[in-house]
């Protein structure tokens, strides 16, 4: 925030009136040097962001590795460890320079060769690596600052994807052993980074340590001493420790609509639901397309009017939770509200029931499993008991199958095995990433949270493909807007309210991480003021 | 007595083996396997990945060569490698067996010694209030659920009178291996083994008490009391050691089964030992670490078998060597 | 418990053909003031849980009012819990639940374990030897891991869970019957029977059988109470079935939120609590009439 308004307002304006605008209720005075943040994780399986998405891994590992760009408000790219960068007319070459003199926490210099070999390893190893990098042909690094990325194909989102949550700079001379990237030791042992944070003890069970990178390529840079991520895995604790002030700074603080009033009542802490657009954390209600009745869609219709999504945000999730209106999330650049809506109206729904060949006989019309994973309980649990009740007055018998653990979900939504379940998935902001696997023809793969449901229109593969490599930014929105009113005409997803993020932040902290990205950003400009 | 050894030693090789072939039998038996999750974990994977990493992890081998070379890894004391937790299973068990001892010695000792006194006392003074309270504790330990338990006494102590800590072991500023530590870590422990130690309590007083009765209206001791023998010395030195055999017996039993006894109080205070690891590998198809878990389970309760027979044929003259 | 004076004991076990042994425990049991107590509230309890539905209509999973709604402040006496479903909705359905599982997973506990134990006693030997290597391998496992792992392996449905438990309590049950067979197997009138030509089942079934019924059936009642307090354990857990309201799962659905409600997690443990209390003190009094010599040791 202090960076931009500076890069912006180039000291023209007086230094105390451009303090006191910005995002932060307190106004802080001149960031300060040192102080230990304490956060917060409930577990991670691994500090290397290449091979695993998500926030745990990504919380700190956008501390530990550099990337090539961050990402800043409303989408603009920045450099980070690329100085500077040039896309070729055709859209087919993207040259980075690099920042001269970076080193990786062993003292060793950050060349384009690491740069080449980060990517190489996402593209082979992280969940959307095809999907983000899959168009990259060859790389060239003509001299250890530079690096040409050629394309096949031109890729709109190529530099969104190129911040440290996606493509962490990983050091070659460590990684290019030849062990397998996904399994090797160093993603937690001795891990060497890029970035503006070192480990200093990597405890899963109890703790992480992040110190401060004395030789950080930013002048100046980081603010802060440490960081500390203590294991607090049980919400109680995390609340109460929230509401104390135990904890200065709670990303995807896991709290409940019900603690927001008691967090807010909380001297010196505050509560924000920014910074989570970029994930753009969607749930659905996923139907099994290939048999009946979900195959028809007068009764997804049907279904759409019974389920009200506003009384499920409004009473449930204490208004918290937006409502979703399609696959985009509200926070995405290309979301558009220009769709179908499905007003909840429950004789209307025993109407089309009744009209598509599933009448009430013997007091049920039909009946189905519903699988409920097992992660994200506090989401997934309320909407299916919520469905259930809600199908019980349309004399549908919803019978609920919690999977006892990850796998056993995984594997039975993956290999086609379910009639309905509760689901959910990240966007990233980039639709290639997150969105374009759910609903791409050839995409229709025993893999979860590919294209499971088993739908396929043409139409609207063209409108992916299209957007796919689509530069213009306003031609992409009208392919996407286009894209939103197919899905919901349609009727792929019942879409239900969104995740209801928040990050609860004590007084002291300056500089909040405020991106689209938030704490999955790197915080080097973050500081204490205590 | 060298063959007698022997042969217990064999039977409880065996049993072990036997424990582990089952649990892995089982386990890999039913839908769903570690890859999944793992690759569900990570946010999804390509079909490829997914072949690599079966691959990598032997999964693609028959049952019968994953049951050999497991065994075989187990006998030289690797219990295999964490998917998820990324740490060999030995040193994961290592690491939280600590906590989960610390909670389970805390009650059990603490309730023995209680309960056995307790019991002790008002088997000799049947009618009075003591035995009344005794039974009318050990009943309510009896019959309520322990984790219930734990959460009333969270909502008493930590919430509604704000004097212990809510959940864990520790409080993050308290650096490890100084004395505030110990103190802290004191302190967190006060509700997890109120709770456990109620349970027991109940149980060993209960126990205690009847066994007591019983002794005191053996011919023995009534012989002895006639003789003229004094009361205390009589009560002290054979009623006591008798009576005690079953909390012997029974405090080895279910030390032995510290983990499973221990699982509900550590997830309702996010205690963090074994109990917390074994409920999180079951949840995350940790299947290695599930049957580390199990293993080590299976050994404690044979090693407490062992040492509740040594500590038996001491306190009980009666018994001779096999 | 109230204990048996000494006078009460007998120093002799009963005698093969009683006189009308069932009226004499009947006796017994109801000068217990705490058993009849027990029987009195277990009674109530089983009764409520059969009938309560159908006078109290209120959908149990349905959500009908504000969540975390505290007792006394709407129509719903007990107030709702964090999904806004009527809390006293869930107590009454939920004994249902409750109560079969403890009774399906005392049966099969009683069943394998009697049998085994039956098998062990009587025949001796190597029939022994074998079926004690197979408790000794029952004991050995952790009970609650690997009803866990039995459950979660194979869903958690109503009858998974009642085997799960099954399975892994049965062995003191077996215990208690091989050791009880192998002292009636040596009695006298069991040896009068044998040398006058009974055959192994009918010395089993019409001799040993019911001389050895006594411990026995206190020990099954018991086991209905543990089976209760198992099952709570697994529905905290999460190893519930998900289609079926249950204390011990309401007590787990409702945990999280007990910074701002404590209602959700109070009345289903009281539920649980007064069942498991009852079926105890009726157990203990079973004991004491039945058996007052052989105290069981629990």
């Amino acid at each position: 925030m202090f960076q931009r308004l500076s890069r912006t307002f180039l000291g023209a304006l007086p230094v105390a009136l451009a303090l006191s605008v910005g995002a932060a209720p307190v106004a802080h005075a001149e960031p300060k040097a040192g102080g230990t943040l304490t956060t917060f994780t409930s577990g991670y399986r691994t500090l290397n962001p290449a091979v695993q998405s998500g926030a745990s891994t990504g919380s700190p590992g956008s501390q530990i590795f550099a990337g090539l760009v961050t990402v800043g408000q409303d989408y603009k790219i920045q450099p980070y460890l690329a100085k500077d960068w040039e896309v070729s007319a055709d859209q087919l070459t993207v040259t980075f320079n690099l920042v001269s003199g970076a080193k990786f926490h062993d003292g060793a210099p950050i060349t384009g060769e690491d740069v080449k070999f980060s990517l190489e390893t996402v593209k082979a190893n992280h969940p959307f690596g095809a999907a983000m990098f899959g168009n990259v042909g060859e790389i060239d690094v003509p001299s250890p600052e530079t690096v040409v990325i050629h394309l096949n194909q031109p890729v709109p989102g190529l530099l969104l994807s190129m911040q440290p949550l996606l493509m962490p700079i990983l050091p070659k001379h460590v990684y290019g052993d030849g062990q397998d990237m996904k399994t090797h030791p160093r993603n937690m042992e001795n891990v060497v980074g890029s970035g503006p944070f070192k480990v200093e003890e990597n405890n899963p069970a109890e703790r992480l340590v992040l110190v401060k990178n004395e030789d950080f390529f930013i002048e100046g840079r980081p603010y802060l001493d440490k960081i500390v991520y203590p294991m607090v895995k049980d919400p109680l604790t995390r609340v109460l420790m929230l509401e104390k002030g135990e904890i200065d700074f709670a990303p995807f603080s896991g709290i409940r609509p019900t603690d927001v009033a008691r967090i807010e009542r909380a001297e010196g802490v505050n509560l924000t639901t920014d910074g989570y657009d970029a994930i753009g954390y969607v749930h659905y209600f996923e139907m099994n397309l290939r048999n009946e009745p979900f195959s028809n869609r007068d009764v997804r219709e049907a279904l759409a009017h019974a389920i009200d999504t506003g009384f499920l945000s409004k009473v449930i999730f204490g208004g918290k939770a937006v409502p979703g209106t399609g696959p985009l999330h509200t926070g995405n650049p290309f979301y558009s509200a220009d769709v179908p809506m499905y007003e909840p109206d429950m004789d209307k729904a025993a109407a089309m029931l009744d009209a598509a060949g599933y009448p009430v006989k013997d007091g049920v019309r039909f009946s189905f499993v519903l699988d409920v994973p097992s992660w994200a309980p506090q989401a997934h649990v309320p909407m299916a008991e919520y469905i259930q009740a809600q199908l019980e007055k349309l004399n549908i018998k919803v019978e609920l199958r919690k999977a006892p653990d990850f796998g056993t979900w995984v594997q039975r939504i993956s290999s086609w095995d379910y009639e309905a379940t509760m689901n959910g998935s990240f966007n990233y902001p980039d639709p290639t990433i997150g969105v374009h696997r759910h609903f791409d023809c050839d995409n229709i793969k025993n893999v979860i949270w590919a294209n499971t449901e088993g739908y396929c229109n043409p139409e609207v593969d063209k409108l992916l493909d299209a957007a796919a490599v689509e530069v213009d930014f306003d031609k992409r929105k009208a392919l996407y807007a286009e894209l939103q009113k197919t899905i919901q005409q349609d009727l792929v997803f019942i879409y239900m309210p969104q995740d209801f993020s928040a990050t609860v932040y004590s007084d002291a902290v300056g500089n909040m991480p405020d991106t689209p990205f938030g704490a999955l950003a790197p915080m080097y400009d973050t500081y204490l003021d205590k | 007595m060298i063959k007698g050894t022997l042969g217990k030693t064999a039977n409880t090789v065996i049993l072990l083996i036997a424990v582990l072939v089952l649990n892995f039998a089982m386990i890999h038996v039913a839908p769903g396997d570690p890859v999944e999750a793992l690759v569900g974990e990570m946010g999804g994977a390509t079909t490829e990945q997914i072949a690599e990493l079966r691959a990598q992890f032997g999964l693609d081998q028959p049952l019968y060569v994953q049951i050999g070379k497991y065994l075989w890894n187990v006998a030289q004391g690797d219990l295999g490698y964490s998917y998820y937790y990324d740490q060999p299973v030995t040193s994961l068990i290592l690491d939280r067996i600590g906590p989960t001892l610390l909670l389970v010695t805390t009650s059990l000792f603490s309730a023995i010694v209680i309960g056995t006194v307790l019991g002790v006392f008002s088997a000799q003074r049947r009618n009075s209030l003591l035995s009344h309270l005794v039974t009318v504790l050990s009943l309510a330990g009896f019959s309520a659920p322990v984790f219930w338990i734990g959460i009333m006494l969270i909502l008493l102590l930590s919430v509604a009178i704000p004097i212990l800590p809510i959940s864990g072991m520790t409080s993050s500023e308290v650096p490890e291996g100084t004395f505030w530590y110990i103190l802290d870590v004191a302190h967190h422990l006060v509700l997890p083994a109120l709770t456990l130690g109620l349970i027991y309590l109940a149980f060993y007083s209960r126990l205690s008490r009847a066994s007591m009765i019983e002794v005191l209206q053996t011919d023995y001791v009534r012989t002895a009391r006639a003789k003229g023998l004094p009361r205390r010395m009589v009560i002290y030195k054979h009623a006591l050691r008798n009576a005690v055999l079953p909390v012997v017996t029974f405090a080895g039993l279910q030390f032995g089964q510290v983990i499973s006894g221990a699982v509900l109080v550590e997830t309702v205070f996010a205690w963090p030992g074994l109990g917390t690891l074994a409920f999180d590998s079951i949840l995350r198809r940790d299947t290695t670490t599930l049957l580390g878990i199990l293993f080590f389970s299976a050994l404690m309760v044979v090693v407490m078998n062992i040492l509740t027979d040594i500590v038996y044929r001491r306190i009980d003259p009666r018994i001779k060597t096999a | 418990m109230t204990l048996v004076e000494p006078s009460r004991a007998r120093t002799a076990p009963p005698p093969p053909k009683a006189v009308s042994p069932g009226r004499q425990v009947w006796q017994m049991f109801r000068s217990n003031h705490s058993a009849m107590a027990g029987l009195f509230i277990l009674l109530a309890i089983i009764l409520i849980s059969l009938v309560g539905p159908s006078l109290y209509t209120v959908n149990p999973r349905e959500m009908v009012w504000m969540p975390l709604t505290p007792p006394g402040q709407s129509e719903y006496v007990l107030g709702t819990d964090y999904l806004g479903r009527d809390l006293l909705a869930g107590l009454i359905n939920g004994g249902r639940v409750t109560i079969t599982i403890g009774v399906f997973a005392a049966v099969l506990t009683v069943l394998i374990g009697v049998t085994v134990g039956a098998m062990a006693g009587f025949f001796g030997g190597r029939v022994d030897n074998l079926l004690m290597r197979v408790t000794e391998f029952f004991q050995v496992l952790p009970n609650l891991l690997f009803a866990m792992v039995v459950v979660m392996l194979f869903g958690p449905t109503l009858v998974n869970i009642s085997v799960a438990i099954g399975i892994v309590s049965w062995t003191s049950t077996a215990r208690l019957t091989r050791a009880e067979f192998l002292r009636i197997r040596e009695m006298d009138y069991v040896k009068a029977e044998r040398s006058i030509g009974a055959g192994n089942a009918r010395l089993i079934w019409k001799v040993i059988l019911p001389n050895a019924a006594p411990p026995l059936i206190v020990v099954a009642a018991l086991s209905i109470g543990s089976a209760i307090l198992f099952e709570a354990g697994l529905s905290f857990l999460g190893l519930s079935d998900p289609n079926a309201m249950s204390w011990g799962r309401m007590i787990g659905d409702n945990r999280p939120y007990i910074l701002d409600s404590s209602w959700g997690v109070t009345f289903p443990g009281l539920a649980i609590f007064l069942t498991v209390l009852a079926i105890s003190l009726v157990g203990d009094g079973l004991n004491d009439a039945i058996n007052p010599k052989l105290r069981q040791r629990q």
